[in-house]
């Protein structure tokens, strides 16, 4: 009784509990926090000694690679599935506690959270239990290709094929979706992150310098191409040169960095043409006409549909705002939970 | 050639009228065929078609006109963003871009979000309501007290006299008789003492027998002692239920002389009580002290000075009598089913 008070009080949520970014998007606002997902947990007194979270979010993301001794910056996330209990529990408390900042109340909100398709049972009951340990009244889970095409504005519920390809920081999700169902569904742990760590080998493998995550994500953002275009794009960056010591200014080119991403490229782009093989074909017919959809933050990488296109033979289309597109899904099926049940979500 | 004939036609028209007739005019301009543009795109023909006919319904959802027209723009190189805008404000109606799903879905939240101030209502009313009907309950005791208080204000001279009138206190009753005894002469007392010592103390007669004393005097001197002493017995014995006898009349009387001083007390917080039928009662005052927490037997009067708020519960209703500052208390409409009664008397 006094938590569904409570409930009347907090904002349903749904959230994209992703490796590198956690987004939420709270029903009748919008996408309400978008931060990094990263924890930086503070051990006084020497192994052993008590442990208290410093930092959470983006001021944690900050501390990345640069913190002191008693001071470690951790991602709980890996591979789209909780690697530290403990600290996601605490690193979603934090964040809904965040979005209801302005309540005089304890935030007892519904939750939906995606989960990577490929995510086992045991990870996903993780997911669900530390949401509950966070404040969650009710936690709903939802595959994350579902959310992202229906937050694509795909029609999911026609009888048509649509099929979704979401590349987020840990994984990349592609999925066949008809009728409101999966079809078919198949999840690589490719995603942003291997991108950054492919970078860092290849400079480490070519120029005997070694860089940090930050600077790799950087590379990645600013001239990585998943095609070779027409303009050469290129970035001055600093690391340590491994075999004298002392840090280094180097220059990078997009078509060193395009050589770099082959092989997480492709990874991505034979589950795709996996995904088609294995698709009915009838609704193969349909994706051929229409096209596949891309989301996820690893949308955003330079020509990667121009890549998948020429690979495939299909249109791709990237999605309008592909980095929220999971949470905006899980949002609006949240919406539809009270009128139509559960059609959308994934069982444990 | 033949697609470079229909669109000079088109052409010739606005550029500005569509999208779609935008692209196709740079298209033309580019020298690029439809087909080969197809090629490019991996999309039919007919897709195509469509979207430089601007007719984008023919296309399943927005999501995918939005990225058709952007590949084309990049192909033929306009402005995507230009194409995109245009094309959300002359084609797209509303704020949510979305199709079937979108629709369906803004609508479930626009009702949902009044299910949820439903809720909130809902709750409004039922504290409401709970809050009217505890103010209810709370008000009903001190409405049958301003009663009281009016009708004691309506008329005060009867409450002040009503005091004494009813049912004169018993050991008042008895210590008048007694007094009154004392104050009769001598000479009348064997007269009167001669009744109660024949009829009610025989055994008394019997000893003066066995004492041996058969002279008169001897026995009218003993006479007034025992007069004093028998009618002293008789107003104690009496004293359960006075009222018959010479005993009343003294006790009329005499009343009228204690009276005076405890009656502005009996005015203020006296309650009387007759008990008709055996009945447990529990009288408790303001302090919540159990003035009265006993089994009353039928007849048993008590009379009580406590301080208001008074609080009573009888186990039987109809055994009990109730006087409250001189008002008696109708107490036939509180019993409840069981045969109870609660009344707080302020």
């Amino acid at each position: 009784m006094f938590s569904a008070i409570r409930g009347l009080l907090s904002n349903d949520l749904s959230i994209d509990l992703g490796t590198a970014n956690t987004l939420i998007y709270s029903r009748g606002q919008g996408i309400v926090l978008n931060e990094p997902s990263v924890v930086a947990i503070r051990q006084d007194r020497g192994p052993g000694g008590p442990k208290s979270v410093e930092a959470v979010g983006a001021d944690a993301k900050k501390m990345l690679g640069r913190t002191p001794e008693n001071i470690t910056a951790i991602r709980p996330m890996k591979d789209g599935v909780i690697a530290d209990f403990t600290y996601t529990e605490k690193m979603l408390q934090h964040f809904i506690r965040k979005v209801h900042e302005n309540q005089l109340f304890r935030p007892s909100p519904r939750v939906l959270i995606c989960v990577p398709c490929g995510a086992t049972q045991v990870e996903r009951r993780a997911i669900r239990e530390s949401a509950v340990g966070a404040g969650a009244r009710k936690v709903y889970l939802i595959e994350e290709p579902m959310a992202a095409a229906i937050g694509a504005g795909m029609p999911v519920d026609e009888p048509q094929g649509s099929m979704v390809l979401d590349i987020g920081g840990g994984t990349s999700e592609v999925a066949v979706m008809s009728l409101n169902g999966i079809v078919y569904s198949a999840s690589v742990r490719i995603g942003g992150d291997r991108f950054d760590e492919a970078i860092t080998n290849y400079v480490r493998r070519n120029y005997g310098i070694l860089i940090g995550e930050a600077t790799a994500e950087r590379i990645k953002v600013e001239i990585a191409a998943a095609y070779p275009g027409e303009d050469l794009l290129e970035l001055e960056v600093k690391g340590r040169n491994l075999s004298e010591g002392v840090p280094r200014s180097f220059t990078l080119n997009s078509n060193e960095i395009l050589e770099a991403l082959q092989d997480p490229l492709y990874g991505i782009v034979s589950a795709v043409k996996n995904a088609l093989e294995q698709t009915p074909p009838e609704l193969g017919a349909d994706i051929a006409e229409r096209g596949i959809v891309l989301t996820g933050g690893g949308a955003l990488l330079r020509d990667l549909d121009r890549l998948i296109m020429e690979e495939t033979g299909l249109p791709v289309i990237i999605a309008e705002d592909p980095l929220t597109c999971v949470a905006r899904g899980g949002g609006r099926v949240l919406e539809m939970i009270d009128e139509h049940g559960s059609d959308f979500l994934a069982v444990e | 050639m033949s697609e470079t004939e229909t669109p000079r036609e088109d052409s010739g028209r606005a550029p500005t009228s569509g999208p779609g007739e935008r692209l196709q005019a740079a298209r033309i301009a580019r020298g690029l065929p439809l087909e080969e543009l197809a090629h490019q795109m991996h999309l039919s023909v007919g897709i195509l078609r469509s979207l430089e006919d601007n007719r984008f319904e023919d296309i399943t959802a927005p999501i995918f006109v939005k990225g058709y027209l952007r590949s084309y723009a990049r192909i033929v190189e306009l402005d995507e963003q230009d194409i995109l805008d245009q094309y959300v404000r002359e084609y797209m109606d509303g704020d949510p871009p979305i199709g079937s799903t979108g629709n369906a879905v803004a609508q479930r939240s626009r009702s949902r979000g009044r299910g949820r101030w439903k809720g909130l209502v809902i709750l409004l009313l039922v504290t409401l309501l709970l809050g009217g009907w505890w103010f209810m309950r709370s008000q009903q005791p001190s409405e049958t007290l301003s009663l009281d208080a009016a009708s004691e204000a309506a008329n005060p001279e009867p409450a002040a006299e009503a005091a004494p009138v009813p049912q004169p206190d018993d050991a008042l009753a008895g210590e008048a008789a007694r007094r009154l005894e004392a104050l009769t002469p001598l000479s009348e007392a064997p007269a009167t003492a001669a009744l109660p010592e024949a009829s009610t103390v025989p055994d008394r007669e019997s000893a003066a027998d066995t004492s041996g004393a058969m002279s008169a005097p001897s026995r009218t001197e003993q006479a007034p002692e025992q007069s004093l002493s028998a009618p002293d017995m008789a107003a104690t014995d009496d004293a359960e239920n006075a009222g018959s006898g010479a005993a009343v009349q003294p006790a009329a009387q005499a009343t009228a002389e204690p009276v005076p001083e405890p009656a502005p007390a009996d005015a203020g917080n006296s309650l009387q009580l007759r008990v008709t039928a055996d009945t447990w009662a529990d009288i408790r005052d303001a302090r919540g002290n159990k003035r009265v927490y006993d089994l009353l037997r039928a007849g048993r009067q008590l009379k009580l000075d406590a301080e208001p708020p008074l609080r009573l519960f009888f186990g039987n209703g109809h055994g009990v009598e109730l006087i409250w500052r001189g008002q008696p208390i109708d107490l036939e409409n509180r019993i409840r089913a069981d045969n109870t009664v609660r009344i707080t008397l302020e």
